[in-house]
């Protein structure tokens, strides 16, 4: 009985105490916090593809470069192996060379003349395949192929679109020859077009990318022009007295909001692409220029100097009161707003220095993202990462492009003569 | 004595009376002491649970968390256990050092914890009325019992020196343990922190994101299983996060066993320091 009555008791004694830890349990998750990260590049592996030497170039030197360049990723080697998309990989020994993420695939020319090339993108650490896709392209465009191929392997791991498909364009001076060139996002393949020996400024890509809109001197004075790439085909849009310049898409693609002199001073004004419908934003005193829609299609930020220095403000598409948007410093010129309509970025003045500069728009903190002290026209790659901007090295105009937190700087793109009036086109759709 | 003289004829009856009174004495005693014991043993109630619990298995609970959980199973347990082994997280469990010594512990209750823990209490009971019981008259019996119900007196005081002396002690112990299990935990987790994020290869978007997964632990410390709970609202760098927290498995144990949870919230902000 007694034995009886203290293994009851034990039996109390541990239920209880139990019950008394079950509590706790339920609040014993601990909280880790990882502040950073180990790597800001991720190491990605892209195989050779299997069969690629069917190409003038492999296909995988294409995408590795792309993603070498973005500065994001690191390269892990892969050897001179091809690795077919169909095998499966070694995780293991992807793992032991550091890679976080492997690239595979086939390239394989069709009976009709065209390529086929398979990738599949892995995840080495969780062993499953991201992404995989298809696709068939005309024998010649394997580059494009490669840049398409680099863009998917880009967004899966970045979450946002690449812009390895994307143009760019700016215009060149060589000699007395001024050229509207229109190349790839990283400068290589440039076609001219439109070359004149006037000046050339303010060339605007088309919502849809097939349009480029731009001031030529063609006729003694700034005149307004829309191209259309493909054709060639160009119209004047403006050609009022005085200067017609700083074409600026609304997103919609319908309409331009300009600068002309026609009524005084530098004002903005709204016209249609037929050049119909012109509308005078606002009716101020001062210089009013260099337009820009915000991404909504309901701001245009533009520059005024009516509070004394040149400084950014907005207002309504209807028209309407302004507001003033920077403060830092006296002189700030050439906003531009981010694809997300997060970032103004702009060129400020700092001690006699002409600096690509972010702002951001909620709290109003401001970055000055180069120690160059030329920079000139701000343009936001698509999907938001870069700035492309032309500057100067050793007194010539070259391009260049940093990221928007400044961390990477990107090889500047030279070419003979100046290169100014850079303006990065949209996504490829 | 006083009655004798008063009385001769009870002198007469001398012996039996001495015999009787010897006796009442010894039986009275022993009413007392029985009195004494089962006094002192209420009172005891409230000590020894705290020796017990603490002393005990202090060890215990606090290394093996999920023991609360096992607790509640023990009796079905041993049935499924072994039907029927399909269960796969349990043998999982079970597999791995600190996780096993519960369970057995838990089954093999009867025979092994007793002696432990019940050791000096049981015994003496015992012993008194089982080995007495065919070796000995009535007399020496009594006799026996009362040496021993004595005994048990002396050791029960013991133990209540012993048990307030544990407490003190244990005061002073939980003080310092407790700072070296707030050290263990904060190494513990900065180890984490610092192998999740060597293993974090991603470009931040701006915007500062925090994301959360709540990660679950096997005792090797490997990733049972890993949870978001909160996006950082761009899907390629949960990804990524995810990338660093598999590949960091198994995650580095703390030094000491005691502050090892298998539950852990693991909250990301790539775009901190």
């Amino acid at each position: 009985m007694q034995r009886k009555s203290f293994m009851q008791r034990r039996h109390f004694i541990q239920s209880s105490s139990a019950l008394a830890l079950a509590p706790m349990l339920a609040q014993a998750q601990l909280t880790v916090e990882i502040s950073g990260v180990g790597n800001e590049r991720i190491p990605v592996a892209i195989a050779m593809f299997g069969g690629e030497n069917v190409l003038p170039k492999p296909i995988s030197d294409v995408i590795r470069s792309d993603l070498e360049r973005s500065g994001l990723f690191r390269l892990v080697d892969t050897g001179s192996q091809p690795l077919p998309d169909i095998v499966r990989p070694d995780w293991t020994g992807w793992r032991a060379k550091g890679a976080d993420v492997l690239l595979a695939g086939t390239v394989r020319r069709l009976p009709d003349g065209n390529v086929e090339a398979v990738f599949r993108l892995h995840d080495v650490v969780k062993q499953v395949e991201l992404k995989s896709a298809v696709l068939s392209f005309r024998f010649e465009l394997g580059r494009n192929a490669g840049h398409w191929i680099a863009d998917r392997v880009y967004e899966q791991l970045l979450g946002v679109p690449g812009i390895f498909s994307t143009q760019i364009s700016y215009v060149q001076k060589v000699g007395r020859n001024y050229m509207l060139q229109i190349a790839e996002y990283d400068g290589t393949n440039p076609v001219s077009a439109f070359t004149d020996d006037e000046p050339i400024i303010s060339p605007a890509w088309s919502p849809d990318g097939k349009r480029l809109a731009y001031v030529s001197f063609a006729l003694k004075k700034p005149v307004i022009y829309v191209q259309t790439i493909a054709t060639g085909n160009r119209q004047v849009v403006a050609n009022f007295k005085g200067s017609n310049s700083a074409p600026a898409w609304a997103p919609d693609g319908r309409r331009l909001a300009i600068v002309l002199t026609k009524d005084g001073l530098s004002q903005i004004y709204l016209v249609n692409l037929d050049g119909s419908g012109l509308r005078r934003l606002m009716q101020t005193s001062g210089i009013d220029t260099e337009p820009c829609f915000s991404p909504d299609g309901k701001w245009i930020y533009f520059t005024s100097d009516r509070s004394g220095g040149p400084q950014t403000y907005r207002v309504s598409v209807d028209g309407g009161e302004a507001q003033r948007v920077t403060y830092e410093g006296s002189y700030n010129v050439s906003p531009r707003v981010s694809p997300d309509g997060k970032t103004l970025a702009y060129i400020s003045r700092n001690s006699g220095k002409f600096q690509l500069t972010v702002q951001d728009l909620a709290s109003q903190q401001t970055l000055v993202l180069t120690d160059t002290d030329r920079d000139e026209s701000p343009s936001f790659a698509p999907n938001g990462r870069l700035l492309l901007y032309a500057t100067e090295v050793g007194g010539r105009g070259v391009l260049s492009a940093v990221s928007l937190d400044g961390k990477i700087r990107y090889k500047p793109l030279q070419g003979n003569g100046d290169i100014r009036e850079p303006a990065w086109g949209p996504l490829a759709t | 004595m006083i009655g004798a003289q008063l009385n001769p004829a009870f002198n007469n009856r001398e012996d039996p009376g001495k015999w009787g009174s010897l006796l009442l004495t010894l039986f009275i005693h022993g009413v007392l002491v029985l009195v004494l014991f089962y006094g002192v043993q209420w009172q005891r109630h409230t000590p020894e649970p705290v020796q017990v619990d603490l002393v005990r298995s202090l060890p215990a609970p606090i290394p093996e968390p999920p023991k609360p959980v096992v607790t509640p199973e023990p009796a079905p347990k041993p049935v499924p256990k072994e039907v029927a082994p399909p269960p796969v997280k349990k043998p999982d469990i079970a597999l791995p050092k600190p996780e096993e010594k519960p369970l057995k512990k838990e089954e093999k209750k009867p025979p092994e914890p007793p002696k432990p823990v019940e050791k000096p209490q049981p015994k003496p009971q015992e012993k008194a009325p089982e080995p007495a019981k065919p070796q000995l008259d009535p007399r020496e019996r009594e006799a026996q019992r009362q040496r021993d119900l004595l005994n048990m007196d002396l050791d029960r005081l013991r133990r209540q020196d012993q048990a307030q002396a544990n407490a003190r002690n244990k005061a002073d112990r939980d003080a310092t343990a407790g700072k070296a299990t707030d050290k263990a935990r904060g190494e513990w987790t900065a180890a984490i922190s610092q192998k999740v994020r060597g293993h974090l290869s991603a470009a931040v978007p701006p915007g500062d994101p925090t994301a959360e997964f709540a990660i679950e632990l096997l005792p090797s410390g490997e990733v049972a299983s890993v949870r978001l709970t909160k996006s950082s609202g761009n899907k390629a760098l949960d990804d990524a996060m995810l990338r660093a927290i598999y590949a960091s498995s198994p995650l580095p144990k703390p030094s000491q066993p005691d502050v090892f949870v298998r539950n852990l919230n693991f909250v990301f902000k790539p775009g901190g320091d």
